[in-house]
């Protein structure tokens, strides 16, 4: 009973401590009902010394999930797959539109406003982060009416 | 003297003629690169449709998530801040460049979820090829390999503005915010009140 009682303390006491990685500002786009792709952006702390890297990530939404950067060549720009996203030691990484972002495709269920969806992201020290409630925002911002 | 005056005349007016052609011909050529004819879900669309309109034309593709619903939705936040009246001067083309993936239907309901009368407008590989190589705009489908996503398309992010006949008047490269299309959208309502 004791015994339990220490293993509960300790699993409490140690995510007193800020997880290696934090994520922060996650939030996923809202597309056109017969649209198959999306994408999620978020920031991402590294709050270790050592540079840390993004590896992948799931989502019971899409079929598959990858990360992507964008790249302007001349003046094409290019979207590619990348294999893992660096975090450096003590700073953090932006995914944010036009740059890197977290590639959702081929969509089971269409992205809403409003609505949420989860999103499981693997790192390279082995921490799994689990975002429960990722919300999906519209990308068209402002008002949707005229000026009158 | 009689004849001088004849021949000066004659003179005269050929010239006037050839001048008078010339910049016909000149006009033309402004406008001809930029005409197309390409298919709608409701039927082909012509520049030529929207004389009298300020087109404003984006290449892009619907497998796209990022880049071509960003700047869609910058240009129709521009227009959603005019009054009706002016924006309604406007006529926003979306055309995709990747008409193995983006059906015509499928193209109509993705250029209305960003503004109610844009146009999504796609055609056959070498009419796209013309168009894009009219414009200055280019596209290259990239085959990945280990994606989900079999090719995607390499882009420009040009956003095309052209004037009521139908001459290139305004480009917007990589537009950054939606004022800097608003910006852009008020020019071109000036250039409309002096044509």
């Amino acid at each position: 009973m004791l015994k339990t009682f220490f293993a509960a303390l300790f699993v409490c006491a140690t995510s007193v401590f800020a997880a290696p990685i934090e994520v922060s500002d996650a939030y996923a786009r809202e597309v056109p009902p017969n649209l198959k792709n999306s994408a999620a952006f978020m920031k991402i702390a590294n709050t270790t010394t050592e540079e840390l890297f993004l590896l992948g990530a799931a989502s019971p939404v899409a079929t598959r999930v990858e990360l992507h950067e964008h790249v302007m060549e001349g003046e094409m720009m290019k979207m590619r797959p990348v294999e893992k996203i660096a975090i450096a030691p003590h700073a953090h990484t932006t995914l944010e539109p036009g740059g890197l972002h977290v590639m959702l495709i081929g969509l089971n269920a269409p992205m809403r406003e409003g609505e949420t969806i989860v999103l499981e992201l693997y790192f390279s020290n082995g921490q799994k982060q689990t975002l429960d409630a990722v919300p999906i925002k519209s990308v068209m911002m402002g008002m949707k009416k005229h000026k009158m | 003297m009689k004849k001088g005056v004849i021949f000066l005349v004659g003179v005269g007016l050929l010239f006037g003629i050839f001048w008078a052609g010339a910049t016909y011909v000149q006009d033309q050529r402004e406008v001809k690169p930029y005409a197309f004819e390409l298919q709608s879900a409701d039927g082909p669309v012509r520049l030529s449709d929207f004389k009298g309109k300020i087109p404003i034309v984006y290449f892009g593709y619907m497998y796209c998530p990022d880049i071509c619903p960003t700047t869609l939705a910058q240009a129709a936040n521009a227009l959603q801040k005019l009054p009706k009246e002016e924006a309604d001067k406007f006529q926003l083309l979306f055309i995709s460049v990747d008409p193995e993936r983006d059906g015509l239907g499928d193209l109509k309901e993705y250029a209305q979820y960003f503004y109610p009368d844009a146009l999504g407008l796609t055609g056959e590989a070498p009419a796209l090829k013309e168009i894009t190589q009219n414009y200055g705009t280019y596209y290259a489908k990239e085959y990945i390999e280990n994606s989900g996503v079999d090719y995607t398309v390499a882009h420009t992010t040009f956003l095309y503005f052209l004037d009521t006949q139908g001459r290139l008047a305004h480009t917007i490269k990589h537009s950054q915010s939606p004022d800097e299309i608003f910006r852009a959208l008020q020019k071109m309502l000036i250039i409309a009140k002096n044509e």
